[in-house]
């Protein structure tokens, strides 16, 4: 079946120049740590792959970007090396991503004393809430930028100013995984210290990603190899990987203006009663929507069935009935269950938006038929 | 000298004259068993031997002999001929520390020496060849067992494996199990199975109420127990419309006890058309409110072949403890919604009634939805 893909949240089709740039890479197999020529040129190539990453992201002197194999990969690696000392205070948004917040929960357990800042009504982070907890024990802040749930906006800039002017030591880590390519980016002018960014969410491969870091020298190695990435990460180098993500990050054709219209006609055409979490200081092309008293993995599934792929960021099941995020934004009950996700790129038209919208209202109208929902 | 796995068996003994037909079954389940190993499978009188096979193997050989049932125990021991000389010879290179004991049992009444008479002088070798060995008849560390054998030869040992014993999985898939994909139903076909009753397993989902990743969940379940119960095939009936048909025009209270008598009429035609003799459930007495006495009736007053329950008098605790055993635990408690949870009512009836539950059937075409939902099977093989 040809689906309609509207879950680029989760991750993106492969853009076609990227592919091939990906495949001619393959054909230099030489692992780049090798003494010959050859070898040499995919190092260099690799060298300059993560100039143009660097580039783009805007990073300070003496700054670096660190390939890895996934974001999560990324802000273990992060959340490992800033959070070392028991008598310090660090602190997580409650609205992160699992990888930050699985590992967060993890290292409380290990003994560290890591604090959750609550979250505003669109999944953003309550910046009044935050920076009354920040004192002069806070060593890390850890806040993503752009929210893979709900897609707000934290304002990384004026958080991370606001921050160091508290206190001063403090480091700050973005995760911008949906941020890249949605939003301009500049690793001095946001002042951050690490940024974690990944190459299938713009179109790219997967199995590489990877973090900026303003100061590699304080920074302690975590796999220990051969010396590979400045030493912090050994393993040979996935170098056609490499080369198709810093193609696919200077193939941004993102279009502000254009999504928020897009989203605009896609909740223009939903005729049916619905919570709408994806507010306003929201990327456009997320939008996370609860209808009451309705599954949203059902939905998925009916969905399916007409051709169109959504996602669900709430796992519901019998265990565990809720989505975190939305607990913590405090969306009721009778929504967490019924919410789903819809993200796209700029491929789509408003025509697909409509038609969507379409298929969810029949979709909604026969569950409610089918199970007696009155409303 | 030769290293060998000496099998014993539970209760065929007791067979009577059918004793040659559950042997042979116990003999063609081993060696099923042991499909993929370099091996013989020699049968003896009360034991079956496993011998010339790769030492390296041995544990996984053990674990594999281990899942049959009928199985009682197994034992690594030594086989000699059975002459007294080799066998005392063979008790001179043995080390012992500690406490032990010698236990003869002298099956071939031909060998010239009585069972207490043997073990007494093996002891005496024992002691006189390590010094720190003392005898322990009572609570002896090590026992070394001598099995004399009536095929002339003496098999002897120090350690005994327990097994699930049981009978032997018949030949026949004369059970159909629903599997719902919980923690219990599993267990319930490994119960069974241990009672030789070889069964193939029925899944009801819901789609789209329940995901695809629930329905794979259920089929690694199965695929899990195969070892155990003998499934081949594996049929999923879809209860979406039924239970939407429940939902809409029949007492909510009733949605659960009306939805498993469904079950149980689905189970019903498939047992006629396949001809399996019974169907085995997960339920345990009161462990929810489908699980009571009278929901047990109301649902039992549709079955037209017996329902077999072996968890009905088990606590959770211990049903966890088999599933973990068998290693569905960690399967089952994957956070996949089943088809139970989706229309559950508020407050499930807990004492049903059969006049109810039937004068509810009649407000939906349930025949029709039953051969919809039938007409509709998958059938998977395992």
């Amino acid at each position: 079946m040809n689906y309609k893909y509207f879950d680029n949240a989760a991750t993106t089709s492969v853009n076609k120049e990227v592919l091939q740039e990906y495949i001619n890479a393959n054909n230099e197999y030489f692992n780049p740590s090798s003494l010959y020529t050859p070898s040499l040129s995919v190092k260099n190539k690799i060298e300059m792959a993560r100039e143009t990453i660097l580039r783009y992201l805007g990073g300070a002197n003496k700054s670096t970007f660190i390939f890895t194999s996934c974001a999560t990969e990324s802000n273990n690696a992060i959340l490992r090396n800033c959070i070392k000392r028991k008598d310090k205070k660090y602190i997580v948004s409650a609205g992160e991503h699992s990888s930050i917040y699985a590992t967060a929960k993890a290292m409380i357990e290990e003994g560290y004393n890591i604090q959750f800042a609550p979250l505003n009504s669109n999944g953003s982070v309550n910046q009044e809430k935050l920076f009354e907890m920040i004192d002069d024990k806070t060593a890390f802040i850890s806040l993503i930028h752009v929210s893979n749930e709900t897609g707000a906006i934290n304002n990384i800039k004026y958080i991370a100013k606001k921050c160091k002017s508290i206190n001063p030591n403090v480091l700050i880590h973005s995760d911008g995984v949906q941020a890249l390519h949605k939003l301009k980016l500049n690793m001095v002018d946001m002042n951050v210290d690490f940024y974690t960014i990944s190459s299938h969410k713009i179109n790219g491969v997967k199995g590489i990603a990877g973090m900026y870091i303003a100061n590699p020298n304080k920074f302690t190695p975590y796999i220990y190899g051969g010396g590979q990435e400045l030493n912090l990460r050994g393993g040979t180098e996935n170098y056609p990987a490499i080369m198709a993500f810093s193609k696919a990050i200077t193939l941004s054709n993102y279009d502000y203006d254009y999504m928020e219209e897009l989203k605009q006609t896609f909740l223009q055409n939903i005729s049916l009663p619905y919570k709408l979490i994806s507010l306003e200081n929201c990327v456009p092309n997320i939008i996370s929507i609860c209808f009451p008293s309705l599954r949203g993995e059902t939905l998925v599934h009916l969905l399916e069935q007409d051709g169109f792929l959504i996602g669900t960021g709430s796992a519901c099941n019998s265990k565990n009935t809720s989505n975190r995020v939305l607990q913590e934004i405090g969306v009721e009950q009778k929504y967490i269950l019924g919410a789903i996700r819809i993200s796209f790129d700029m491929n789509k038209t408003k025509d697909d938006l409509i038609e969507l919208a379409n298929a969810i209202n029949n979709s909604v109208i026969m569950y409610y038929n089918k199970t007696g929902y009155k409303f | 000298m030769e290293k060998v796995i000496l099998i014993r068996f539970s209760e065929i003994h007791l067979k009577g004259k059918n004793k040659g037909y559950f042997l042979k079954l116990l003999y063609t389940n081993i060696k099923t068993a042991l499909k993929d190993f370099k091996k013989d499978i020699t049968p003896i009188q009360n034991r079956i031997v496993v011998s010339n096979y790769i030492l390296d193997e041995e544990d996984n050989i053990i674990n594999e002999i281990k899942k049959v049932f009928g199985v009682y125990s197994i034992s690594v021991a030594q086989v000699l001929d059975s002459n007294e000389n080799a066998i005392v010879n063979y008790f001179k290179t043995i080390e012992v520390l500690g406490s032990f004991k010698v236990d003869c049992n002298r099956a071939d009444k031909t060998f010239p020496i009585h069972s207490n008479e043997m073990a007494k002088r093996l002891g005496a070798i024992i002691l006189e060849n390590n010094k720190n060995a003392v005898v322990d008849v009572h609570n002896p560390e090590t026992i070394f067992h001598v099995d004399i054998r009536e095929n002339g030869q003496t098999y002897i040992f120090d350690k005994i494996i327990y097994s699930y014993g049981g009978m032997p999985l018949g030949e026949h898939r004369d059970g159909l199990l629903l599997l719902s994909g919980g923690i219990d139903s599993p267990v319930a076909g490994f119960q069974m199975a241990k009672r030789g009753l070889r069964q193939d397993v029925l899944h009801f989902d819901s789609f789209p109420y329940t995901s695809p990743q629930a329905r794979e969940k259920v089929i690694s379940l199965a695929k899990k127990i195969k070892t155990y119960i003998g499934c081949k095939y594996m049929y999923i009936v879809s209860m979406s419309n039924l239970q939407e048909q429940f939902h809409l025009h029949c007492k909510e209270e009733y949605a659960i006890t009306l939805l498993r008598r469904a079950m149980i009429k689905v189970s019903n035609i498939l047992c006629e058309k396949y001809g399996y003799k019974t169907i085995i459930t997960g339920e345990s007495l009161g462990q929810v409110a489908s699980q009571t006495i009278e929901s047990i009736t109301v649902t039992n007053s549709v079955a037209q072949y017996p329902i077999m329950r072996p968890l009905i008098s088990f606590n959770k605790d211990e049903i966890i403890k088999i599933a973990n055993e068998i290693d569905t635990f960690e399967t089952s408690i994957l956070p996949y919604e089943d088809c139970c949870t989706v229309f559950l009512p508020q407050n499930p009836v807990i004492k049903p009634k059969i006049v109810i539950a039937e004068k509810e059937e009649q407000r939906i075409d349930l025949e029709n939805l039953i051969n919809i939902a039938i007409n509709n099977i998958t059938i998977i093989e395992l």
